[in-house]
């Protein structure tokens, strides 16, 4: 439910309480469910009710963050005296260019009744027509369906005043056969626009294709990377080399590049919160307004996103990501969407002689930031193609690649992008990929 | 809090459910992070609730609420029901675990100093002389200290007439330098990566830890590894150094022993196993020096606790013994399909999370070795040092990691250092060439903060107790 009432009245709180120069508040409330299957039962069926606020409070060039899920008066209370005492124990950030003007906004067009009030019973029944299907091919499931509605306030002594409401509704599916296994899934707004059956069929088809596994040597291949893994190569990029903390101390690959060719020329790269397919808002954790950034335009790199405080500090314009008080990140695009091509996904498999066609990949983490050196595995539907077909299903394979390298590899993109969920709340909208000379280091047994 | 435990566990009972168990948690946190001589965050939390698990007609169902309040309590517990109540819709075989006897008790970490007395002057002021100090060292661009407390309070009742209190006290810190040349970044921290040093113990372990004495030492290897020669790559032997094989130990060993994995209940997210329970008691997890334990039973480990989250008492197992797989990590409901009875491992992620089978301390036991005698065994070798990334299959078989530092082993003798080292390899192949595990002299338990696993996710904290270990013809310098 869009839980504006309660945010007014912690805002009147804390602000009638608070003997600060400055406040700024931010507000969570989120209400989910989540039914977990696994072995075509449901093993695990939750619910979470949880609001938090987090304050931070300035004295001058001084801050101090508290946070509490304690919403009563002296919860809050209690949390604001806490951030304050961290206040003025702090030493003073010269740096510190206190609160930006804020805006006022409401925004609920992601907010959605049906999903909002899905129940128990909704959730269990999809997923008993789901094993239904998985069943007439004597297919496992696993994996979950999610609905919840997220509320998030922000409010500032300098004007912020914002409210959003957003809902989500997440049908994940592993289907598994013998040592073959599938995946499909999908993130919609609202619950009732779930095609499950389509998820279903997906994940059957995927698993009764990956039967009969055979072992491939490991080596450089042309790859067709599927959307999840898109999106996950992509959050590490985001995290690694877009980061505008991690540019300004040295960290990025992407140092001093602004204006240089880093990628190839098909690729280009916006962080949009207003995408259609993107789940973002038009406000960050300041109550800035949030720009749509050019982050790299046909392989060039653009820029980055700013805070106020990197802003400020940097000189550049502030594009409205301030992530939330206490979390030391630095502003992050969490609204990435890696732009469409021209190449069905029919026609990728068509064109590609020799190849792999990764469904996602499993346990991935970054050895090299600098060369955004990547490893990881390839997990539920790893494919080779041969002469423009689909000939065989591969056992998993380990890669060893770098991610700049291999977004300069890349021949041949999608025309159409899917939205895949990722950290803090924000996801990418990503396309197919086909990436010529993946490098493989090593392989499994299944 | 007993009359609203009670209140819960009414409900629960009236509705007809045969079990069910409230946890009521209360977590106080403390991060503070300095880097390059400012303070970079301080983020007090405090964060209560309760969670509500219920087993009706034999199917699950788990409700939780931040509103400490005896009309929420009432809802959630009714919503518990009505959720469990929809688990049956898809029938299977309902779940069943043998019922155990009352009990009443409560235990407390140890702790000398309460880390949420010292203030946080004297905890800044501490972490910016460690910055200081790391910064002193020409070429460090980036000096990073950091350091944080946990306080969590635990209520347990459940219908068994079974309720506990638990209290737990948790501290940890560490460094980070960070050295650039030439568009060249390498990093250093101690004593481990990802925070450092974890443990069970008050502010006495932030202290024991002498960050500023080590500040110096860390950073020059920083900038001895901007001009040191890449990794080699080929099949030769290793040694891993305490932290790095606290992270093998739980990849490879303590995520497949999980029973819940085995069973393919983690399947969507984490992954399963390849330990199957055809292999209990036959499988050669490794050589026959290699004996692996599960203990919650270590003073100031950070796997240890006195109750788990189903109130089963922390235990100490067998999982593999002089080589041979023997044991896993059990629940009430896993642990009954293989004959046997729950070896306390579930825990949750505080009240809005349910209770899954997590590791508690895994410990690689120490061996006869030296790490001297380990070195003058390797012909040509490197011994690595502090994890830099991870990254295993979804059946923990094939891993891949990397360091942050390695030295040459050349006959015998440990040599000049080298960047970028990183090896790979199949978990049972890698155990079975184990050789050689250096003695107790060498042995300590490593807290790793940050397990992921779950849907929603979880992050649990977990240990390990290792020394150091030598093994044979393994991968090294991959991806180069």
């Amino acid at each position: 439910m869009i839980d504006r009432k309660r945010f007014d009245r912690i805002k009147d709180i804390i602000f009638n309480s608070s003997k600060a120069n400055d406040i700024q508040i931010n507000y969570f409330k989120n209400t989910s469910f989540l039914t977990r299957l696994a072995n075509s039962y449901i093993h695990q069926n939750v619910h979470e009710n949880n609001g938090n606020i987090v304050i931070n409070v300035i004295f001058g060039k001084k801050t101090g963050v508290a946070s509490t899920n304690d919403l009563t008066r002296k919860g809050l209370i209690k949390a604001l005296r806490n951030a304050e005492k961290i206040a003025k124990l702090s030493p003073e950030d010269p740096d510190y260019p206190g609160l930006p003007e804020g805006i006022q906004a409401e925004y609920y067009k992601q907010f959605n009744q049906t999903t909002d009030k899905t129940t128990p019973k909704q959730r269990a029944e999809m997923l008993k027509e789901i094993v239904k299907l998985c069943s007439e091919k004597n297919v496992n499931a696993s994996g979950f369906i999610s609905t919840k509605t997220d509320n998030f306030g922000v409010a500032t002594t300098n004007g912020a005043d914002c409210f959003a409401s957003a809902s989500s509704s997440s049908l994940f599916i592993i289907t598994d056969k013998g040592l073959g296994t599938g995946f499909a899934e999908e993130i919609q707004n609202d619950f009732s626009k779930i095609n499950f059956k389509k998820v279903a069929k997906i994940a059957i088809e995927k698993c009764i294709l990956s039967q009969n596994s055979i072992s491939i040597d490991p080596g450089e291949y042309t790859v067709i990377l599927e959307e999840a893994a898109v999106g996950e190569m992509l959050t590490y990029l985001t995290y690694f080399a877009f980061g505008t903390k991690g540019y300004h101390e040295g960290r990025s690959p992407l140092v001093g590049k602004v204006g240089k060719r880093v990628f190839g020329k098909n690729i280009t790269i916006t962080d949009n919160w207003n995408h259609k397919k993107a789940s973002g808002i038009p406000f960050d954790s300041e109550g800035v307004k949030r720009s749509k950034v050019s982050i790299v335009k046909d392989g060039i790199f653009k820029g980055l996103v700013y805070d106020n405080y990197y802003s400020k500090k940097f000189k550049m314009k502030n594009t409205g990501h301030a992530l939330p008080p206490g979390m030391v990140y630095g502003p992050l695009p969490l609204n990435i969407a890696l732009s469409k091509g021209k190449t069905s996904p029919e026609e990728m498999i068509r064109t590609t002689k020799k190849g792999i066609l990764i469904t996602r990949f499993h346990y991935t983490n970054i050895s090299d930031p600098m060369k955004t050196l990547y490893t990881g595995m390839t997990r539920n539907g790893t494919f080779l193609i041969k002469n423009g077909k689909i000939a065989k299903s591969i056992k998993n394979m380990r890669f060893t690649q770098s991610i700049i390298d291999a977004l300069n590899n890349v021949t041949q993109i999608s025309n159409l992008q899917v939205f895949s969920g990722g950290f803090m709340g924000g996801g990418t909208v990503v396309p197919k990929l086909k990436i010529k000379q993946f490098n493989f280091t090593g392989k499994t047994d299944f | 809090m007993r009359k609203l435990t009670n209140l819960a566990l009414k409900v629960i009972k009236n509705l007809g459910a045969e079990y069910g168990d409230i946890r009521i948690t209360r977590i106080e946190t403390e991060n503070i992070s300095v880097k390059n001589k400012k303070v970079e965050g301080i983020n007090k939390k405090n964060w209560a609730g309760f969670g509500i698990r219920v087993l009706y007609k034999g199917y699950w169902g788990f409700a939780s609420s931040s509103i400490l309040e005896k009309k929420e309590i009432e809802k959630v517990a009714k919503l518990a029901v009505k959720i469990a109540k929809a688990s049956g819709i898809l029938k299977h075989e309902p779940v069943t675990f043998e019922k155990l006897s009352p009990l009443k008790d409560s235990w407390k970490s140890p702790y000398k100093i309460d880390p949420f007395e010292i203030s946080i002057k004297e905890k800044i002021d501490l972490l910016l002389d460690v910055s200081n100090e790391l910064l002193k060292v020409k070429g460090i661009i980036i000096g990073h200290v950091s350091c944080q407390s946990t306080k969590e309070e635990k209520i347990f009742a459940s219908t068994e007439n079974r309720y506990f209190t638990q209290q737990t006290i948790q501290t940890g810190a560490g460094l980070e330098a960070y050295a650039m040349k030439d568009g060249e970044v390498q990093k250093r921290s101690y004593p481990a990566s990802f925070g450092g040093s974890f443990e069970n113990s008050g502010w006495e372990h932030v202290l024991s830890l002498k960050l500023k004495e080590n500040a110096k030492p860390t950073a020059k290897e920083a900038i001895a590894l901007l001009s040191a020669p890449q990794c080699p790559s080929g099949v030769m032997d290793i040694i891993l150094e305490g932290s790095q094989l606290a992270l093998q130990v739980h990849e490879s060993c303590g995520h497949p022993i999980e029973l819940d994995r085995v069973f393919g209940t983690e399947r969507s997210l984490a992954g399963t196993s390849f330990l199957t329970p055809d292999k209990l008691g036959k499988f050669q997890y490794g050589s026959k020096i290699v004996n692996i334990t599960a203990d919650a039973t270590i003073k100031h480990s950070l796997g240890s606790f006195g109750y788990d989250d189903e109130g089963i008492p922390a235990q100490k197992t067998y999982i593999v013994k002089k080589g041979k797989f023997v044991g896993y990590l059990t629940s009430r409901e896993t642990a009954v399909k293989l004959g046997m009875q729950s070896n306390g491992t579930m825990r949750a992620d505080g009240f809005n999370r349910l209770p899954l089978i997590r590791m508690t301390s895994i410990n690689l036991l120490p061996g006869k070795d030296t790490f001297n005698s380990l070195i003058s065994g390797i012909k040509n070798g490197i011994y690595m040092a502090i994890n830099k990334s991870w990254s295993i299959d979804d059946k923990r078989l094939n891993f891949q990691f990397a360091c942050e530092i390695g030295w040459v082993i050349k006959n015998g003798k440990l040599k000049h250092i080298v960047k970028n080292p990183n090896y790979t390899g199949i978990t049972p192949e890698f155990w079975n060439n184990c050789d050689g595990i250096s003695n107790k002299k060498d042995w300590r338990v490593w807290g790793v903060p940050n397990c992921g696993k779950g849907d929603p996710m979880q992050t649990a904290r977990v240990s390990h107790g290792v020394s150091r270990a030598r093994f044979r013809n393994v991968k090294v310098g991959v991806g180069k």
